[in-house]
């Protein structure tokens, strides 16, 4: 019973989050300084020097001139629909334009996750094996400095020192090792940091709980001690912990595409931003958003599967 | 090394990194009361010297004094924001303990929600939009930012408004803020500030990365990740220049980290002390 | 509805599964005959109005051409005729030319292209009264005397597509006349081009182009550097030397007949008053921001137009100068005094300016905060507001800009006389003055228009010019040198002073 609820909080505050973002994803449209109607005049007829007479006529054809609740509402059942209009810029259909961003953000978030939790699993894991030891204070230093450096600052020094300095990389398409991998690289290390710690800990709690002397007394072997008790003990704050790494991969990615000028969502939502493409900020915004809400209920959902036992008891 | 005094070490350099780099932010623009934004085109770039330095970016203008000034930027706003949502956030968690019920439920649901929010992609949007500033920098960031405290000072706080002492002094007819500033405030304390020193690093690295991305920092603001941006494109002739906000940039975050990591150790203690 | 958000949700779950591997490298380049290039401008909505991008690699073509003096010659028309008043022109469309599509050039879609979009290309300065095809022939009907109208037709705005893309709402794929035709545009950022074989003229000897917009100018830097592109155009003056020590591309800087200018609204107090222009001009050390930003001291401006445009630039005329004191003077004698904090004040308001810049050149916000640290130094408080292009033309509509840093170049029409009417008459341009009234200098511009006595010409223009240099609605700050880079690849290469086409017909690689 407790279970179901505590489901249906979250669906709750999914939810909300998502009709947050949305609402400020309209107002920030709508207080913009300058004419809205104007912005989408020129977007709508390029080359024309927009005009009040053009204003108007766009401003009739796009219902501007209507009270603004009606405007939200009727936006928003067009967002829910994925139909987010015409970009300003290319005055293509938005949705078609941002999926080849999705598509080239996936190939490095999906990498980069994954080449992270390779590098911080086993460091962790050695850390968190022998808290305090020399090792563990080595490691724990080296990725407590890691996470102080900006993301943007191992971007650019990795881009200066690999593809400028010494070519071993490209800067240019969105395919192939040659260009994936420093990408890769700066978001594993970036969000490995992080994590390894997260990991060292969990491991290093769960070694010193009653239950793995316990079972140690009952004679399990040493070597398989872990792997049979620990593990699943170990693994629920790491699972815990996951929402966080995906927001950090959310900022990480914005920086690291445009330092790597490698044409995915956070690219594209900084040009979007700085040319005021309103619409296409407004769709990946939202899908970053989505993104985000979709892997933290998925971990939840996990988490959820594992310990459900636990949760009985 | 004994954890104990890993700890203690981490305490002292974090602590001193941090007062130093707090005095320089202060006083520094006192002793060096070279104009930041003053230029001169003819000595753009020009390599450190008894005039510069640590040199010029490419208006001419003093790294030595940008960078002073951009810790006083950086630090201003980044302690701002965490005073701000600091006290937000416990003022509206103490209205939750002390009224509970229908507003306790909303108020923890409406913080719930801003927290799930990815903040920093709502304040590059908003401000990026609307052309930034640093009151427009402040007022986002402190959006985003009082539902950590609120979540903090409702979780700590709600075993304390049920232990017998607070309960104690309410049956007396102790007035509520009194309750709060003698019994509550003591024991979220220690919390608090480790979670404050580490949100401090984090704002300002926050605030670097958004002047790197050139959103909501009006120039000729000295910002630090602004800096960085402008001059990553003369590495090679500007080696001195570049590195100056680098060092200040991962000086202040490492010791706002390592202060935050041994005052946590302190409320882990505590944590026992409790259980 | 229902279908279109199925079909959109099935497009992106396959993009994730596809997404999920690595995709081999599609390698482009000399090995597979592709010219690849990487510009600071957007390729935008697919219609030759909308950018310069589909007439500069070849897609579109126009009317006319400017030749490389600036004489107007024939491109998609053989030859034209005008009436004796100059109020009727007659273009001769060229038989033999079939768009991308199949379908053959006629005047009727010649006719129809030039009236769609005359509101939205360079004939909206343009005063039109009718256009209409005549077998063979397109005329153009005009209200009063227009002898421009050939260098008019050859501005980039005005290129011809198919008859199917005057139709569609969103064009997907223009249907040009050039030698190249679009082969890809699904990412916006890359237009990818191949050889069209039925085209009328020459052939281009590289069979593959394509278009990379690429804002972010270390990148630009860093692409041609790795040779991952044949040209990257827009480099900020120093490439010159960053890029110098590489020995597989060379840096090249060529002037145009283009400037980089402060834009005031002459009719926001108190930029009205011509006391406080001069005083702003005054304050500019053009020499200064000409050798740290732009790389080249003799880039500092003298008067409106640089001396490459010979007929408009007037060498009799006293060259702007640099005199913040003389500024300081003139905005006392105008009423303001220095407040506590060094601001001016005048009747109890600060002097303070929002100046807008935008980056797709790179040098224009660098010339934004020089110029905001000279006018502190008089003043006067400037605050800068940095967006992309459309913070000045949107600012210029509604008429909230204060100030711009703008750039604009004087042969898009071939004749200056189009950016001189489209910058200044009556009330002035996006990328010129605004605001400003001269009915003299309107006068001037339409009887420039219907004048062919060359001698009467020079006269104009010199008024035109001084009169702009009395009045400054827009002051000149530097004149503009193009800085790029080509990979030594590349053989046959012209930069085309008017910005039109990037020639990429002419290209060979090197042996």
């Amino acid at each position: 019973m407790i279970w179901r609820s505590s489901i249906a909080r979250s669906l709750l505050l999914a939810l909300l989050v998502a009709l947050l973002v949305a609402t400020l994803c309209f107002w920030v449209a709508h207080t913009l300084p300058g004419d809205l109607a104007l912005r989408v005049a020129a977007g709508r007829y390029p080359g024309v020097q927009p005009n009040q007479d053009l204003a108007d006529v766009v401003r009739q054809a796009y219902g501007l001139d209507r009270p603004i609740f009606v405007q939200y509402v009727e936006w928003l059942g067009r967002v829910v629909r994925l139909d987010f209009g015409n970009s300003l810029i290319t005055g293509r259909p938005v949705l078609a334009d941002v999926i080849p961003y999705l598509h080239n953000s996936l190939r490095i978030v999906f990498w980069g996750f994954l080449a992270a939790v390779c590098l911080a699993v086993p460091i962790g894991f050695l850390c968190g094996r022998a808290p305090n030891s020399r090792l563990d204070l080595v490691l724990t230093a080296l990725s407590a400095a890691l996470s102080t450096i900006p993301t943007f600052l191992l971007g650019i020094f990795l881009v200066q020192f690999f593809i400028v300095d010494r070519g071993l990389g490209s800067l240019s398409g969105t395919s192939g090792v040659a260009r994936l991998w420093l990408p890769i690289l700066t978001i594993a290390i970036a969000l490995a940091g992080p994590l390894s710690r997260v990991v060292r800990n969990a491991v290093a709690d769960v070694r010193a709980q009653p239950f793995m002397v316990h079972a140690l007394m009952r004679g399990v072997p040493k070597r398989q001690l872990f792997l049979r008790h620990g593990v699943r003990n170990a693994l629920l704050p790491i699972l815990n912990y996951l929402p966080v790494v995906f927001l950090f991969l959310i900022y990480d990615v914005i920086v690291i595409e445009t330092v790597f000028n490698y044409r995915g969502v956070g690219w594209a939502l900084i040009e979007a931003v700085k040319t005021r493409d309103i619409p296409v900020m407004q769709c990946l915004v939202l899908m970053l958003v989505v993104f985000y809400l979709v892997a933290t209920a998925v971990t939840e959902a996990i988490t959820r599967l594992l310990y459900r036992q636990d949760a009985r008891r | 090394m004994n954890p104990g005094r890993a700890r203690r070490v981490s305490t002292t350099i974090g602590g001193g990194l941090t007062l130093a780099f707090l005095f320089v932010a202060a006083i520094g623009p006192l002793i060096y009361p070279v104009d930041p934004n003053a230029q001169s085109l003819v000595h753009a770039l020009a390599p450190p010297g008894p005039d510069y330095p640590l040199g010029a970016d490419q208006f001419g203008r003093d790294i030595l004094a940008r960078v002073l000034h951009g810790a006083r930027f950086s630090a201003g706003i980044a302690v701002a924001i965490v005073v701000l949502s600091l006290a937000t956030g416990i003022a509206l968690a103490g209205c939750a303990l002390w009224t509970g019920g229908v507003v306790s439920a909303t108020l923890t649901l409406v913080a719930d929600a801003v927290y799930a929010l990815p903040g920093m992609l709502v304040v590059l949007m908003v401000a990026g939009v609307m052309g930034g500033g640093a009151i427009t920098l402040v007022l986002l960031l402190w959006f985003v930012k009082w539902p950590e405290y609120y979540r903090l000072s409702h979780a700590t706080g709600r075993f304390v408004v049920s232990s017998e002492h607070v309960l104690a002094s309410r049956l007396a007819g102790a007035r509520p803020l009194r309750v709060f500033r003698f019994q509550i405030l003591p024991t979220m304390a220690p919390y608090l500030l480790s979670v404050g020193s580490l949100s401090v690093g984090q704002t300002v690295l926050s605030i670097a990365t958004l002047g790197f991305l050139g959103i909501g920092i009006a120039p000729p603001q000295a910002e630090w990740g602004a800096m960085i941006n402008d001059l990553r494109g003369y590495w090679q002739l500007a080696p001195v220049q570049l590195a100056a906000p680098t060092v200040a940039i991962v000086w202040i975050v490492l010791g706002l980290l390592l202060l935050s990591q041994g005052l946590s150790e302190r409320k882990a203690r505590l944590d026992d002390a409790f259980s | 509805m229902e279908v279109e958000l199925r079909g959109n949700l099935v497009a992106m779950v396959a993009s994730c599964a596809v997404s999920l591997g690595f995709v081999p490298i599609t390698l482009a380049g000399p090995d597979d005959d592709t010219v690849r290039i990487a510009a600071p401008w957007d390729i935008s909505a697919l219609t030759p109005s909308a950018g310069t991008a589909l007439q500069r690699m070849g897609v579109t073509e126009t009317l006319t051409r400017p030749g490389p003096d600036g004489e107007i010659a024939g491109l998609l028309a053989t030859d034209w005729s005008a009436s004796e008043d100059l109020t009727e022109w007659r273009f001769t469309i060229r038989d033999d030319v079939v768009f991308h599509d199949g379908t053959a050039l006629t005047a009727d879609v010649a006719a129809a292209n030039l009236s769609t979009f005359r509101a939205e290309n360079a004939l909206r300065d343009a005063p039109i009264s009718g256009i209409r095809a005549e077998g063979d022939q397109v005329v153009i009907q005009l209200e009063r005397p227009f002898s421009p109208v050939p260098a008019y037709l050859s501005d980039w705005s005005t290129g011809i597509v198919a008859a199917a893309n005057l139709e569609d709402d969103a064009v997907l794929t223009p249907f040009g006349t050039g030698y190249y035709r679009v082969e890809d545009v699904s990412d916006p950022n890359v237009m990818r081009l191949v050889i069209n074989e039925d085209y009328w003229g020459d052939l281009p000897n590289i069979s593959r182009a394509e278009y990379h917009f690429v804002p972010d100018v270390q990148a630009r830097q860093a692409m041609i550097a790795a040779g991952e592109i044949e040209f990257a155009f827009g480099l900020p003056a120093n490439a010159v030397q960053l890029l110098g020590g590489a020995d597989n591309l060379s840096v090249d800087v060529q002037s145009l007949p283009r400037i980089r200018a402060l834009k005031l609204n002459a009719a926001m107090p108190p930029y009205d008053e011509l006391d406080v222009r001069r005083a702003i001009s005054l304050a500019i050390d053009r020499r200064g921001i000409a050798g740290a930003i732009v790389g080249n001291p003799e880039a500092a401006a003298t008067q409106l137009i640089p001396p490459t445009l010979a007929g408009w630039h007037d060498t009799a005329l006293a060259p702007f100068e640099y005199d913040p004191q003389q500024a300081v003077a003139l905005l006392q004698g105008a009423g303001w005094a220095r407040g506590d904090d060094g601001v001016l004040v005048r009747d109890g308001e600060r002097f303070e300016m929002e100046l807008r810049t935008y980056d797709s050149r790179p040098e224009l916000p660098l010339i934004g905060v020089a110029v905001q640290e000279m006018l502190r130094d008089i003043g006067i408080d400037v605050s800068i507001r940095q967006g992309d292009w459309s913070v000045i033309s949107d600012g210029h509509a509604d008429g909230s800009l204060e100030a711009g840093i703008i750039s604009d170049t004087f042969v898009y029409v071939p004749d200056p006389i189009g950016a001189m009417a489209e910058n200044f008459y009556q009330d002035g341009g996006d990328w010129g003055s605004m605001n400003w009234h001269n009915a003299d200098f309107d006068a001037l511009v339409e009887a420039y228009q219907r004048t062919a006595d060359s001698g009467a010409l020079g006269d104009m223009r010199r008024q035109m010019i001084e009169m702009i240099h009395a009045e400054m609605p827009l002051i000149t700050i530097t004149w503009y040198d193009e800085v790029y880079a080509v990979s030594d690849a590349i053989d046959g290469f012209e930069f085309d002073v008017y910005e039109l086409r990037y020639g990429l017909d002419r290209l060979t690689w090197t042996e």
